[in-house]
């Protein structure tokens, strides 16, 4: 519908990224002077001043985001700035450095830049792959919706499962109990049962099997794949007489497929987000542990010069 | 016991048996359809509608069948009936104060002293500034003379009509207006000239309009910006009336002539714009005499696939969608904004006509009689090539858009969301938008703390995602019925909410988009920075409701930054440019990238 960010304005700031990376690596080729290409050179100082204020408009970008009055350009064009500029600072940088690297505070300063670009660029990369997904898998149905369509069926089921065996109320309380949505990091990225869950649910399958030791049809293994409580209600089925008990069962069955399909829908919902948000909670510290850096960086090669 | 109310309903059909104390039926008719209703009492409001027949048994004359029409008076109130005077909303003036002037003006007549009327003063000073002032009649008589759309008003009519009106007299050179403007005044030329604009690429075009001629009639049609840029003329003193929109179209519902001769010409400009800007108009007279013009209902088909064609439409107000059967569905291939016209191509081929036209939203169209634009046709070559033009452009259109089916489906999806009736609508590229909410927290921000627009809430279709937020209709649902008329319209087509609203919450129930929300001041929070470093505050987006207002509310919506430097907050704080604005007539953009 409209053009991304990376193109804004026929992809003005990749053509004037592009020509700054041109005319560094021109500059230091044909810089000649005694000595190795080092920072303290004439190049090298020039390359160092430009390299420390593109590194602090870069970091402004975080205040003009915030800038909501600011008609200072608009933050897609800023943002495609930032990133084609990011890209021209590790040429810069390390022509500036020389490719003189050690185990000092310099080089340092350098593994923070880096490592401040490639977090940014799997930013890049998650901004053009995520939204997408994130598209296809809600499907016009938001997460609040999901969210309270969840709840609205867990009510009817648990309404449902008041009048049926005690067995069958209880796995679904606990099932209802334990499913996380959202939660910390790990639980965002890694949504499936602790193994604490499915030790349990492992533990109520066998006191099953035990009670229907006769009967060879179980499973021997336990597929955490396999949704534990409903193979358990299913179960349930096979041994009731009570014909209104079985179709108050099937309903509860039905209702319980649903819900679960929105439960994994909504928690690949927030993987998806979370994947694509993670990068900032590191991109961001970096820069200013980066810009911590270039200073400690800038005043000691003055102070010892 | 409940009350149920049906709303926006009309009475299609009544059954009333004879036999008392039976229940009769009543067929409403409404936007949900048909229902039939038993009662057994019906009661009618018939508001202002004078007791005809009483009246006439009188003697008194009304001019017209027309059971809204008034009777025949003279300057005095008096009817055709000597000694009979008529006054208030019996003689069509349905305001107190009318009444109450007129009633003193009658009693004094009979008691044989002339007075001034109420207006004349008024009316004098409105007066004085023209050339060659002498008396509020004579310059009435001269008004009427030199302007024939005025020829057929009774003296009072006129009066009522110059005192909500204004006398402009411009300098030569003055710009009255501009192309694109949203104002929406009628001018009528009593003396001097003035000069339309009609190509903006080329100021040398222009035509004169001279005394006795009108102007600016586009802006009788709501929501319709001008379509030129006009300037005084030089020579003789140029003298204009000026009238607002509200009292033109009043003029125009009860006084036939002027209904006439106001169509008639602006079918002609309509023509002479869109269609055939070089053909003089005499050439164009026998087509602007068969022409007429049809409303059609949002859905309503001016012709189908298949039909024989009889005529070409221009669209005067509002869109049609332009579509085709394809394998069983019905696939939409252009949407076409007011300006255009369809029929063209069955014209050009005398074959029947290979697509469906509907109507998108409200429409009204001048409809042009098919044998008497053919008669124009063959005389004109210039105007062939122009239709033929068109017909291959729109031909390589459609063939696209029915291999890009999906294409279609995205303006179906728009048009069904009333996107059709906005002006300015704010659209999200879902293969873009990281859900950051950066244009909520960027809204909120820019005004007072509460975001006007729910950027989750709202229906998607093929990456086209349509938030919450006003889309600033053409005829705003919000301005209909405002008690305190807090909502306007600002130069640039901005629907905004003024100050004085009072929260009675009309707005809201009435749009049908749910955008408006009631909403009370926030409180003073501390800035950006001191969020940052101290954690002070709700931060960016966020806030909390002013203490002890929490209850008085008032109603607030979108009003696209129109007092902020470089345009809607929401689109400039999107990182992605996911969020952008468009205009109906950009649909076809949309859909097919």
């Amino acid at each position: 519908m409209t053009q991304s960010f990376l193109f804004h304005r026929h992809s003005r700031y990749f053509k004037i990224s592009l020509a700054l990376i041109v005319f560094t690596l021109l500059l230091y080729a044909v810089h000649d002077e005694p000595g190795f290409p080092n920072g303290g050179t004439w190049l090298g100082y020039a390359l160092g001043g430009i390299g420390t204020a593109l590194t602090l408009w870069l970091m402004w970008f975080g205040a003009r985001k915030r800038s909501y009055h600011s008609s200072v350009g608009t933050l897609h064009g800023w943002l495609s700035a930032h990133v084609h500029l990011g890209i021209a600072l590790v040429f810069v940088v390390t022509l500036h450095a020389g490719f003189q690297f050690g185990w000092n505070i310099h080089t340092l300063a350098y593994v923070l830049m880096m490592l401040a670009v490639v977090s940014g660029s799997y930013g890049v990369f998650a901004y053009l792959r995520y939204p997408q997904l994130i598209s296809k898998n809600e499907a016009g149905v938001t997460r609040d919706i999901m969210l309270r369509e969840i709840f609205d069926l867990e009510r009817e089921c648990l309404f449902l499962s008041d009048g049926l065996h005690e067995e069958v109320h209880q796995v679904l309380v606990h099932a209802i109990d334990h499913t996380t949505l959202g939660g910390s990091l790990w639980q965002r990225l890694m949504p499936v049962e602790t193994q604490r869950d499915k030790r349990k649910t492992r533990q109520v399958l066998l006191a099953l099997k035990k009670r229907h030791e006769d009967e060879p049809r179980m499973d021997e293994e336990y597929d955490p794949n396999y949704d534990a409580t409903m193979f358990i209600i299913a179960d349930r089925i096979t041994h009731t007489a009570n014909i209104e008990k079985v179709e108050r069962m099937r309903r509860l069955l039905e209702l319980l497929g649903r819900r679960n399909i929105l439960v994994k829908r909504l928690r690949l919902s927030i993987r998806y987000q979370t994947l694509m948000e993670l990068w900032l909670a590191v991109h961001v510290p970096l820069s200013f542990a980066l810009l911590a850096a270039i200073i400690v960086h800038v005043v000691t090669v003055f102070l010892y010069w | 016991e409940q009350i149920e109310c049906h709303c926006r309903t009309t009475a299609a059909q009544i059954e009333y048996d004879e036999d008392a104390g039976k229940p009769g039926l009543v067929e409403i008719k409404g936007p949900e359809g048909r229902a039939k209703i038993r009662c057994h009492r019906i009661i009618v409001r018939i508001g202002a509608t004078p007791p005809r027949e009483f009246v006439e048994a009188c003697g008194v004359v009304f001019p017209k069948p027309d059971p809204a029409s008034v009777p025949l008076l003279n300057a005095s109130y008096e009817s055709n009936v000597s000694g009979l005077y008529i006054i208030g909303a019996l003689a069509g003036y349905p305001l107190i104060k009318q009444a109450m002037n007129q009633g003193y003006e009658v009693v004094e007549c009979i008691a044989g002293r002339q007075i001034e009327p109420a207006d004349e003063p008024l009316l004098r000073e409105k007066f004085k500034m023209l050339p060659a002032f002498q008396s509020v009649n004579a310059a009435l008589n001269m008004i009427q003379y030199n302007m024939l759309l005025l020829a057929g008003l009774t003296k009072l009519q006129l009066r009522e009509f110059l005192l909500e009106s204004e006398i402009r007299m411009p300098e030569p050179g003055d710009m009255i207006f501009r192309y694109n403007d949203y104002t929406s005044t009628f001018f009528c030329i009593i003396s001097g000239e003035v000069r339309i604009s009609i190509s903006r690429d080329d100021p040398a075009k222009v035509v004169t309009l001279r005394q006795g001629q009108f102007f600016g009639e586009i802006g009788l049609i709501s929501g319709r910006r001008r379509t030129a840029t006009v300037y005084a003329g030089s020579g003789k003193q140029c003298v204009l009336i000026e009238t607002p929109r509200r009292t033109m179209n009043r003029l125009i519902n009860s006084v036939e002539s002027v209904k006439r001769i106001i169509d008639k010409v602006f079918v002609l400009r309509a023509i002479q714009a869109n269609i055939a800007p070089e053909i003089p108009a005499s050439d164009l007279a026998a087509v602007v005499q068969s022409a007429s013009i049809q409303q059609y209902s949002a859905g309503e088909a001016l012709f189908h696939e298949g039909d024989i064609n009889d005529s070409l439409h221009l669209v005067r107000l509002g869109s049609l969608t332009v579509s085709r059967n394809i394998g069983g569905n019905e696939i939409i291939l252009s949407y076409l904004a007011a300006g255009n016209y369809v029929g063209e191509m069955a014209l050009l081929s005398d074959a029947p006509h290979p697509v469906t036209v509907r109507a998108a939203v409200t429409t009204e169209t001048i409809r042009l009689n098919g044998r008497d634009f053919k008669a124009l046709l063959s005389r004109s070559s210039a105007l062939r090539h122009q239709l033929e033009a068109k017909f291959q452009e729109r031909f390589a259109q459609h063939t696209y858009m029915e291999g890009h089916p999906e294409a279609g489906n995205v303006i179906s999806f728009l048009v069904a969301q009333g996107l059709g009736e906005g002006t300015d609508v704010l659209l999200i590229d879902e293969s873009l938008c990281v859900r950051c909410d950066n244009c909520e927290n960027a809204c909120a921000e820019t005004h007072g703390g509460t975001s006007r627009l729910d950027r989750d809430a709202g229906p998607s279709f093929a990456s086209v995602h349509v938030p919450t937020s006003c889309r600033h209709c053409e005829h705003p649902h919000c301005m209909k019925d405002c008690p305190p008329d807090a909502i306007h319209r600002a130069p640039n087509g901005e629907v905004y909410i003024a100050d004085n609203c009072i929260g009675c919450g009309k707005c809201q129930h009435n749009c049908p988009y749910r955008v408006i929300q009631m909403a009370g001041a926030n409180e003073r929070k501390p800035g950006l920075l001191t969020w940052l470093l101290f954690g002070l505050g709700p931060g960016p987006g966020k806030s909390r409701p002013a203490h002890g207002k929490e209850s008085e509310l008032k109603a607030v919506k979108c009003d696209m930054c129109k007092d902020l430097r470089g345009g809607p907050a929401c689109v400039r704080a999107c990182p992605t440019a996911a969020a952008s604005r468009v205009t109906p007539e950009k649909f076809m953009s949309i859909a097919t990238p």
